[in-house]
């Protein structure tokens, strides 16, 4: 089974790099490194239930995030597709955390 | 758990731990003083560590906070909030955790000293209470017997044996939460980890981005110029630091928990000596100061 915090550090680095390789850095990868960070920290402190349906879908699409962030540092014609995933895994993790928020 | 349970357990923890008090301890041998010597050592590095780093790495973290939310562009970042990311809650746990270590050395303190009747039986109670407010899922039955069936064989009370007995089931019975409270405060200083240097490695991580951000965005006067690029040597200095400490950190625990591991085996074969029982309990009292540190304001 994925781990989320694993994944989703993996992802910031990654995107991270790409960031760093342009000058000025994307906005579009401002925005998402900004956003991921936010669900770090709301994660730190939030009573997470690893046995969910939402824990599941979000640590899969973040690891589908970090693996295609990755191979965007390694070929920059992908980007597009590894932040298109980022996204994905953004949304999921946002579910997370409004199932906890709900509790 | 039952209060009546509790009382009965407790008396007898009390008697065994009194029996215990009443033996004296003998000379150590090179290879105690050694292990004792790691463990004051190791103990002492983390007690530094903590008065010096902990503090600041609190207040940094509250002022990376702000600092982000002064660069926000859009206004969408929440308002600096002192207690974000640990809550109230989660300070309170770490509290408990430090208290429990605290009752956890102290006991084994007054054990080792020979201690008052008085002192014993409240350090006891302080113990199960304690352990009961730190531990999600309190103690076990297991744990909190584990002293008790000591009692019934109790016959020479001023015994060596029976002192050793005594202390070898305190630490057995209390060796798993202990080490559950020990993985907490190991987590707190992993950088990339969920706790307190977790937070500030993501918190200095979102105002390096921030300020990149803002710094290719838009044209700045030199002021604002100025303050962004501190804000971001801030940022990249907090993420060394935190590298730094994690290291320090993971070090000393890691030396900790080799010279607990030694100790451990000493009382287990039974070659036991109150040095090294009192060692120990001075090394656990320093644990529960590096943990209050965490949730210093």
């Amino acid at each position: 089974m994925a781990h989320l915090g694993p994944h989703l550090r993996e992802t910031l680095r990654n995107l991270e790099t790409l960031r760093d390789r342009h000058y000025p850095p994307p906005a579009e990868l401002v925005h998402l490194i900004d956003t991921l960070y936010e669900q770090f920290i709301e994660l730190i402190d939030a009573a997470i239930d690893r046995r969910t349906r939402e824990y599941t879908a979000a640590a899969a699409a973040m690891a589908d995030a970090a693996s295609k962030t990755e191979a965007a540092i390694n070929g920059l014609a992908r980007t597009e597709e590894g932040l298109g995933k980022v996204t994905v895994a953004i949304d999921k993790v946002a579910a997370l955390l409004a199932r906890v928020a709900a509790l | 758990m039952p209060t009546g349970n509790r009382g009965s357990c407790l008396g007898r923890i009390v008697g065994v731990l009194l029996l215990a008090g009443l033996a004296t301890g003998c000379a150590m041998t090179p290879q105690q003083k050694e292990q004792v010597g790691r463990f004051g050592k190791a103990t002492a590095t983390l007690g530094a560590f903590a008065a010096d780093e902990l503090p600041a790495l609190r207040r940094q973290i509250i002022e990376m906070d702000s600092l982000t939310q002064v660069l926000a562009a859009d206004g969408r970042m929440p308002a600096p909030d002192g207690e974000r990311p640990i809550s109230p809650d989660s300070a309170r746990q770490r509290v408990a955790a430090a208290q429990a270590l605290q009752a956890y050395g102290a006991l084994l303190d007054a054990l080792a000293s020979g201690a008052r009747k008085e002192t014993l039986r409240s350090k006891a109670q302080d113990l199960v209470e304690t352990f009961d407010s730190a531990l999600h899922q309190g103690l076990s039955d297991a744990q909190r017997n584990a002293a008790s069936g000591l009692i019934a064989s109790l016959g020479a009370l001023w015994l060596e044996k029976r002192k050793k007995d005594g202390v070898r089931a305190i630490v057995a019975s209390y060796q798993q939460p202990v080490a559950q409270l020990g993985r907490l405060l190991a987590e707190d200083f992993t950088a990339l980890g969920s706790g307190y240097l977790g937070a500030y490695t993501a918190v200095a991580g979102r105002l390096e981005n921030r300020a990149k951000g803002v710094l290719a965005d838009a044209p700045l006067t030199l002021t604002e110029r100025q303050l962004v690029i501190n804000a971001l040597l801030d940022a990249e200095v907090a993420k060394r630091r935190a590298l730094a400490l994690e290291h320090a950190a993971h070090q000393a625990i890691a030396e900790l928990e080799a010279a607990h591991a030694a100790l451990t085996a000493v009382i287990n074969d039974g070659d036991m000596r109150v040095e090294s029982i009192r060692a120990y309990a001075r090394s656990i009292q320093e644990l529960h100061t590096l943990a209050r540190v965490l949730t210093q304001p």
